[in-house]
């Protein structure tokens, strides 16, 4: 299958441009484009050169380890690897009810996960674009910069993610890379001190969460032919909801909606998501192009994460986040929003969401509960997903008989939006490339559109807020007119 | 309580000591290491005050809070950059592109405490350990094990042992412990080895 700008007719003349990635292991981005001779666009592709190597690490591994393994694949959203894993193993060792204080744990953990990643992607790594401008100067154009023009909201920015990495921190044992979660529950609970420590800011957090609803509404509003249209394009939704249709970002069942909201598949057990989902294949890239079998290739892709979520969802269960989806879903009239810097918006709401589950969590007394285990009869495979902060996440295994794993696939939500991220980038490349020439405001544009889904390949790449990438214009004969490349440092180089 | 050393209730100790570096690279955990032996001692110290210990793998914007409340901080960090067995010097807030890497500096932290507090950062001050290997896997050199312990002694009796930031002359201090204190230090020596 092969989509609108995906390749170009005259490619197989075209020179293939051979990218020499930093660093294979943790991903790189790379974006080439081609173009004829009146530089009209004929190609654009969003590479993820991502070696995929923890599904063989895995393998060969006693499945208690496996939790802890995986949150190496991610610096920004170790926790997701880390409850995902555990979500599946749990079904490995009979235990897909957890105990009220395990399963309670947990959720505080992951919301936390949420709350911190919200709050880096969307001050760290996308308020400088926002407030600045896409073409704005360089140089301030990152959370340093935000903290000297803007010292309050880059506060409540970096406040929020330290927050999130205290919640993080007290539930899981670190920061990063916590050893809590654990096939069947968990090994420790909150102390009531951890607790009181967690609840003397959790309402500055709100309301800081609540202000950041505020700021990007406030963009929308005040530039919809931007906010609106940029790297806007159709396409279906999915996500896990709760029974009931609410939002539940730790567990729940598997929801799709088509590009007009109406429901495609709902309340599906994610342990048959083989059934629903194929991965397509593509030699240009590393990445899979998952899409919903019912639908095939051509229709059936779609997009995961906030913009998704809080459209999939019938409703959020606070009280703040709910008035927040309802304005939100009222600036849409009906019809779902389309618009990539959308969500931005969407993933604020979420992290006002968090924020208030948090709370909530914090005044149940399950949390100092002592029994955290559960067991049960013991099966050979497991799938585990959750809504990790940029979607949908399903972790796999098979376990044999010796507690080894001989099999284990990951769907990360940056697979699950490739397709959507690439037709992001197409769009922007269409709408301000074509027939330009390219300058470092241009290469921005392309970075907002991927940005607003998913900083991972930042954070894979070790950059806050800089991607290494490069943008390499062909014409119709494969010549190289321009090439801009953006190192690690965020210097770009003509 | 005093000489407690709070890596968990968070509060506010006068004296905060961060430290970091990926534990599982080499000399890298030079850091991490310094930390974890200094719990150690502390507790036969109480007249080192209340000290906080920190550590990550990384410096990142966010560390910046963490320097709230504070009276001092020393930073610690292998080096392959410095002189063994180890330089101590002081830290004044500088902008700098760090910021867009794994690898921002303690500077950089600082530059963002002052933009978002409005204030000066606490007086801060920066251990360098002198590192030579960095793999992932490789356990601690036993070069760098020898400067580790050098660092430990020092700070003993310098750093831990003063109270303000005007019983600190940098240099002189670190020079005078090398020197006086019988930690002969051969240091074309250990170069040699090292190479």
């Amino acid at each position: 299958m092969t989509f609108e700008l995906e390749t170009a007719a005259q490619a197989d003349k075209l020179r293939r441009v051979a990218i020499d990635p930093i660093s294979r292991v943790e991903g790189h981005g790379k974006v080439t484009l081609l173009l004829d001779e009146d530089n009209k666009v004929h190609q654009v592709r969003l590479h993820i050169v991502e070696f995929r190597g923890f599904e063989r690490f895995i393998q060969g591994r006693p499945y208690w380890e496996v939790p802890v393994m995986v949150q190496r694949l991610c610096g920004i959203c170790p926790v997701s690897h880390h409850i995902a894993a555990s979500k599946a193993l749990d079904v490995v060792v009979g235990a897909r009810q957890l105990t009220p204080a395990a399963e309670k744990i947990r959720r505080l953990m992951h919301y936390g996960q949420i709350l911190q990643s919200h709050a880096l992607h969307f001050y760290y790594l996308s308020t400088p674009d926002l407030l600045f401008g896409f073409d704005s100067e360089v140089a301030k154009r990152n959370i340093v910069g935000i903290a000297a023009a803007y010292p309050d909201i880059a506060r409540q920015g970096i406040s929020l993610r330290k927050f999130g990495q205290e919640v993080i921190r007290v539930t899981a044992g670190k920061r990063i890379h916590g050893t809590s979660s654990v096939p069947g529950g968990v090994n420790k609970s909150l102390t009531r001190d951890e607790r009181d420590f967690l609840l003397k800011d959790v309402a500055q957090m709100i309301a800081w969460s609540h202000e950041a609803v505020r700021i990007i509404k406030q963009l929308h509003q005040s530039n919809p032919a931007l906010y609106d249209h940029f790297g806007a394009f159709r396409s279906n939704f999915m996500s896990i909801v709760a029974p009931d249709g609410a939002m539940d970002l730790y567990h729940g069942a598997l929801r799709a909606r088509d590009a007009d909201g109406r429901i495609l598949f709902d309340q599906v057990d994610y342990q048959d998501y083989e059934q629903l989902i194929t991965e397509e294949v593509k030699p240009w890239s590393y990445m899979k192009f998952p899409f919903l079998q019912q639908l095939g290739p051509e229709h059936g892709w779609y997009k995961v994460g906030p913009l998704a979520r809080v459209q999939n969802c019938d409703r959020i269960p606070t009280p703040l986040a709910e008035a927040e989806r309802k304005e939100f879903v009222t600036y849409g009239q009906g019809k779902p929003l389309h618009a990539t810097l959308a969500y931005h918006w969407a993933r604020m709401i979420e992290m006002l969401f968090a924020a208030e589950t948090i709370k909530e969590l914090l005044h149940d007394d399950d949390l100092q509960g002592t029994d955290l285990m559960r067991t049960g009869e013991r099966r050979k495979e497991g799938i585990g997903v959750i809504e990790a902060p940029r979607g949908t996440l399903f972790h796999h295994y098979r376990v044999g008989d010796n507690d080894l794993v001989t099999m284990a696939n990951l769907i990360v939500s940056t697979t699950n939006n490739n397709q959507a991220m690439n037709t992001a980038v197409r769009e922007v490349a269409k709408k301000y490339l074509s027939g330009h020439e390219i300058t470092e405001g241009l290469l921005n544009h392309i970075e907002v559109a991927i940005r607003a889904f998913d900083p991972c390949l930042s954070c894979a790449t070790h950059a806050l807020g800089q991607m290494p990438l490069e943008v390499t214009l062909e014409d119709c004969t494969g010549q190289l007119i321009d090439k801009v490349t953006r190192d690690a440092h965020g210097i770009c180089h003509a | 309580m005093p000489n407690a050393l709070m890596t968990a209730n968070r509060l506010a100790a006068p004296t905060l000591i961060f430290g970091w570096g990926n534990p599982s690279r080499g000399d890298d955990a030079l850091g991490p290491l310094f930390l974890e032996r200094l719990e150690t001692l502390a507790g036969a110290h109480p007249e080192w005050g209340e000290i906080e210990c920190l550590t990550d793998f990384q410096l990142q914007v966010e560390h910046a809070l963490d320097l709230r409340g504070r009276a001092r901080v020393l930073f610690v960090d292998a080096s392959v950059n410095t002189p063994a067995p180890f330089t101590f010097s002081r830290l004044q807030a500088a902008r700098n592109a760090s910021f867009t890497t794994h690898a921002m500096t303690p500077e950089a932290v600082l530059q963002v405490y002052q933009d978002i507090e409005g204030r000066h950062p606490p007086p801060s001050w920066l251990l360098s350990i002198r590192a030579y290997q960095f793999e992932l896997g490789d356990s601690l050199s036993t070069l760098a094990q020898e400067n580790l312990t050098v660092a430990l002694m020092w700070a003993e009796k310098s750093f831990l042992a003063c109270q303000t930031a005007a019983e600190l002359p940098a240099r002189q201090n670190r020079e005078q412990f090398l020197e006086t204190d019988g930690y002969r230090f051969h240091r074309d020596r250990r170069e040699q080895k090292a190479q």
